[in-house]
């Protein structure tokens, strides 16, 4: 039974028309997004990797090589199975740096146009075989279904289609970021139809021809020859050879490499695709053995490659045998679109654009889109004239495989990407030129002398049966050895370049390499202006305001680190519109990197920090645990209760703690990467002075902030310059300052002052009560003899004695009024005070204190004294001495105070003839709340203050005291 | 303080991809490539292989948060 070519040709035509129309839906968003974006879609748009070989050539390569066959799907299993360690690390430098193909991979890692150049041309000579061979598989299959052979105007027609829907569907954006969602669901389409046609036609065969699994074991039991012709090349056919070819060309193939990174529209995707992908393949393959049966069963007098059509012929309906045609136009088609977008990209980006960059003048967008719709179009024309040339002689396998050997020739090269920072240009270059050069001996010259193309024969099978190797272990073997044992020597004796090192870092090992440098434009406009040089007005402008739009930057930001990251940015979308390598020397050479310039160490830190906020879920092994140590220090250092502020030996600030926030009023973001004397005062004065003075620490500075009064402890240290985060001038030296806030400790302690001064007002005032009883007694006595009274001379006597009395009433008024004045009203007042007044001051008032208990006050004071400091604070020290002289002594003791100059310092000493002081607590005796005296008595709050007042006013206090004797205290006090 | 999730992904790869290749790449082959066995071994052991890695991941899935 044949079929009719223009029904064929109706079919054909209707199903690619249905696949305009999917990848048009898609397009225009008739197609909802989440089943664009499933896994499900991802998993069967990489269906692109089962061509006609696989559609048609199988069940041909099962009847030839048994089991072999599937080794084609086995080494694409293990590769998928490896997704988290080998096809993860590719998609997401292909993300990330936007690289459109494997050309554009290498000439990043390697940082060689070169590079590119040699892996496009050897892409393109690989994979031209492998399209002719889908031409092919369409027109021979007419060929089968029509009994007739078609016209070469229907490989012609076919071609123009598949170059229409290319160009239409394949080449709407020019940039990697803009994705072709319709090439990816038409060609997940595509990948359906395949399936759905050779599992409808596998169960056809074993139900149409074998009457259903128990036939099929009936035919087998007949013929037992069947299972072994499958097994027995599995133990002794190219059975490794083959599982490392289709492991390699699972992610190397243009195709391949397209639909898994290329037009990969969401990352997690591929973690489904991991096992999803393989058991497509498994269901793809599990009719083959059933079709191959059948086929024998039925003695289909065809090529076993067509036994896919030749079953369908036999017995069944017609539209099965259209189904079936459709199912191959769809694998040839498939394969045709995607890799003919890969390699249009790669022919763009490292042959045509290097070899004519187009003039500023012409729209680049336009050139770049118009250049790769040419190229789609050369590239499918030059399959076709491939196609047209070679000799139907060989099998779809063969010329399947011969591209498989191609790609591999990639694996030392992608080992080195992605493992071996070492690896070098040359290294890589050399490998693959030497690979490429044992593929042309032993399979492209070959294949063309087959085919009539060349007719010199290079002896290739005499050294194949001398290894005694099959022809693709031979080729694989050799090509690659040589391949592998040139990229590793000459990778050792050559050296990188720092580009080179740069990229081998963030290829190999996930890390963020600081960006180091200053670019010499100052802003975005100059941005512009140095793009527009070599790329046009309008696409400098588009370019610099995507980057902008992409960093959520302002137009205005003239920051260096920032602009640094402009940079950047700009170039990986360059990378992606031209290729990695152009957009290097572009960026490198319109937006040069000032030579004399250095990026300050707080542009750096934070650049550093934010990449790494931006990429923590990328971070894996030592990068992250650097990484989490790094957040548990700096949240030490931001959570410390001490203001915390590091300078940079610029002296820009590169640390400003929370606590340095509350104490100052000054926030972080306010404050980084600008000057200390930049700091809104008083901190400009204060930290900027504290950073050049000499002293390293500052105790109880007083600062006026928000109209009140703030106290402060400075420290600063110096540290060595945190090289290689950024290069600094040598000798230059950072600091850290540290700010103990102290104001609240000064309000406490002001606090615990007042409470001991009240405690000690509420002990004197039983005194005073009594002291200024008895002249208020004496002023009364005299007031009442004064009203009956004429005389005046008694009269002025009375008012003389009531003046005396008025007078002592006066000072022990006054004395006590100065004693318990408030801290405030005395704040300013630092006028030399007399000694010799604050200690009779203090005297009376203690001694009025003490008076049911006489103490003897021996008093030596030299007149000349004054003291510079707080009157108030002063007289607290000398009336909580001779209190605690007087509680020490016994009735009738004395109390010696003695006061004079020494060497330019007040000395004063308290004597008494008390118990002295137990030897456990001398050490303790200036703590808080410490006290010898009884419960209810003391608050241990005298010493304290006694001792914090005098280091207030830079003098100092000694304790000598015995056990039983008494004790001494000498206060030394700087005069005025 | 590794990132135990990705680590644990890795780790699976490498486990899974080796027991392919114990199956598929080593002397286990003349085992199953023996005529006595059914047609259909190579498939079954292949199907085995990727039902692991997909349950392996359906229950990865289920415990990341």
């Amino acid at each position: 039974m044949s079929h009719d070519l223009v029904v064929l040709l109706a079919a054909g035509i209707i199903y690619l028309l249905i696949l305009f129309l999917v990848a048009y839906a898609t397009e225009r968003g008739m197609i909802p997004e989440h089943w664009v974006r499933h896994p499900v879609t991802y998993t069967l748009s990489l269906g692109v990797y089962a061509t006609s070989w696989s559609y048609y050539g199988s069940v041909g390569f099962a009847a030839s090589s048994g089991y072999q066959f599937l080794t084609i799907y086995l080494g694409v299993t293990i590769a998928f199975l490896l997704s988290p360690v080998l096809l993860n690390p590719i998609l997401r430098l292909a993300r990330d740096y936007q690289l459109t193909s494997l050309a554009d991979l290498f000439a990043f890692r390697y940082r060689s146009q070169a590079a590119g150049i040699v892996v496009t041309i050897f892409m393109l000579v690989g994979a031209l075989p492998y399209i002719a061979l889908q031409i092919r598989a369409v027109t021979e299959s007419i060929r089968v279904l029509t009994d007739e052979a078609p016209p070469h105007i229907l490989a012609m027609g076919f071609c123009v289609t598949l170059t229409v829907f290319a160009i239409l569907f394949g080449a709407r954006h020019i940039t990697a970021r803009e994705k072709h969602r319709g090439v990816v669901v038409a060609i997940a389409f595509e990948s359906l139809v395949k399936l759905i046609a050779l599992l409808s036609i596998g169960a056809f065969a074993l139900v149409g021809v074998f009457d259903g699994p128990g036939g099929v074991m009936h035919w087998l039991a007949e013929h037992p020859q069947a299972i072994d012709a499958l097994y027995e090349p599995v133990r002794e056919g190219p059975w490794y050879s083959l599982l490392f070819l289709a492991f390699a060309a699972a992610f190397l193939l243009p195709r391949q490499f397209h639909m898994a990174f290329t037009e990969n529209l969401e990352p997690s995707t591929l973690r489904t695709a991991s096992w999803a992908f393989p058991l497509y393949l498994l269901l793809l393959n599990l009719p083959i053995p059933i079709l191959l049966w059948a086929g024998q069963s039925l003695q289909l007098n065809m090529n076993p490659d067509y036994f896919v059509l030749g079953v369908t012929l036999a017995q069944a309906p017609p539209w099965m045998a259209l189904l079936a045609f459709i199912g191959g136009v769809s694998a040839a088609s498939a394969m045709v679109i995607v890799s003919t977008l890969a390699l249009s990209s790669m022919c763009l980006n490292h042959l045509l654009l290097p070899a004519s960059y187009p003039d500023p003048k012409l729209d680049l967008y336009r050139w770049l889109l118009w250049g790769r719709r040419m190229l789609i179009a050369f590239i499918i024309m030059a399959g076709y004239f491939f196609y047209a040339l070679l000799e139907h002689q060989q099998s779809l396998v063969q010329l399947g495989l011969i591209s498989f050997v191609a790609v591999a020739q990639f694996v030392p090269g992608i080992i080195g990407l992605l493992y071996w920072r070492r690896a070098t240009r040359s290294g890589f270059i050399a490998g693959l030129v030497a690979g490429i050069s044992i593929w042309s001996v032993t399979l492209l010259i070959p294949l063309l002398q087959t085919s009539g193309m060349v007719e010199t024969d290079l002896g290739v099978h005499a050294f194949q049966y001398t290894f005694n190797m099959d022809r693709w272990g031979f080729a694989t073997f050799w090509s690659l050895l040589l391949n592998g044992v040139l990229f590793v020597g000459i990778s050792l004796i050559t050296r990188q370049s720092h580009d080179e090192r740069s990229a081998a870092l963030v290829c190999c090992a996930e890390t963020i390499v600081p960006l180091s440098g200053v670019v010499a434009a100052r802003s975005s406009r100059e941005f512009r202006e140095g793009l527009s040089e070599i790329m046009g007005d309008e696409a400098a402008e588009k370019e610099v305001n995507q980057a902008l739009q992409d960093l959520n930057m302002s137009a205005d930001e003239a920051r260096p680190a920032q602009l640094r990251q402009l940079r950047e940015r700009i170039e990986r979308n360059l990378s992606g519109l031209m290729g990695p390598q152009l957009a290097y020397m572009i960026v490198n050479q319109q937006l040069e990197l000032d030579a004399q310039a250095k990026m300050a160490l707080a542009d750096s830190m934070r650049f550093v920090e934010d990449r790494l906020e931006q990429s923590r879920s990328k971070l894996d092994g030592l990068s992250a645990d650097l990484d989490n140590l790094r957040r548990y220090h700096r949240r030490i250092l931001m959570d410390l209760p001490v203001g915390v502020c590091a300078v940079s030996p610029e002296q820009e600030v590169t640390i400003w703690n929370l606590a340095m926030e509350l104490s100052s009023g000054v926030l972080a973001k306010d404050v980084l990467g600008k000057s200390l004397a930049t700091l809104p005062a008083p901190w400009n004065d204060l930290l900027s002075g504290f950073a050049k003075a000499s002293d390293n620490h500052i105790y109880r500075i007083d600062v006026q902030f928000n109209n009140r009064p703030h106290w402060y402890n400075l420290h600063k240290a110096v540290f060595a310059d945190p090289n290689p985060l950024v290069n600094t001038q040598s000798g230059a030296s950072g600091l850290a300052i540290l700010l103990e806030d102290l104001t609240n400790l000064e309000n406490l302690e002001a606090e615990l002052a007042h409470s001991d001064r009240l405690a000690s007002i509420g002990r004197l005032a039983a005194g005073v009560a009594h002291e200024i009883g008895n002249p208020v007694t004496g002023i009364a006595s005299l007031a009442q003899n004064l009203r009956d009274e004429k005389d005046p001379a008694v009269i002025r006597q009375s008012v003389e004695s009531i003046l005396v009395q008025t007078k002592r009433i006066t000072d022990i008024v006054r004395s006590l009024m100065n004693f318990s004045r408030s801290d405030e009203a005395l704040k300013t007042n630092t006028a030399p005070v007399p000694l010799n007044e604050l200690l009779t001051d203090a005297i009376n008032l203690v001694y009025l204190t003490h008076k049911q208990k006489p103490i003897q006050f021996d008093s030596a004071q030299s007149k000349s004294v004054r003291l510079k400091g707080d009157r108030q604070r002063l007289a607290q020290i000398f009336v909580n001495l001779l209190n605690n002289a007087c509680d020490a002594s016994m009735n009738g003791d004395a109390v010696e105070v003695m006061a004079f100059e020494k060497q330019g310092s007040a000395v004063i000493e308290f004597i008494d003839r008390g118990n002295g002081i137990a030897a456990e607590v001398r050490d303790t005796l200036f703590e808080p709340f410490v006290t010898t005296k009884p419960v209810g008595q003391g608050t241990g709050l005298g010493l304290a203050l006694v001792h914090q007042f005098i280091e207030e006013h830079n003098g100092k206090v000694e304790i000598d005291s015995q056990a039983g004797v008494g004790t001494r205290v000498v206060v030394t006090l700087p005069v005025a | 303080m590794p990132t135990p999730v990705k680590q644990e992904r890795r780790d699976l790869a490498i486990i899974l991809a080796g027991l392919m290749l114990v199956l598929f790449a080593s002397p286990l082959i003349l085992w199953w490539s023996n005529p006595q066995m059914p047609w259909y071994m190579p498939y079954v052991l292949w199907l085995l292989v990727i039902l692991l890695a997909g349950y392996l991941q359906w229950r990865r899935l289920k415990h990341e948060p």
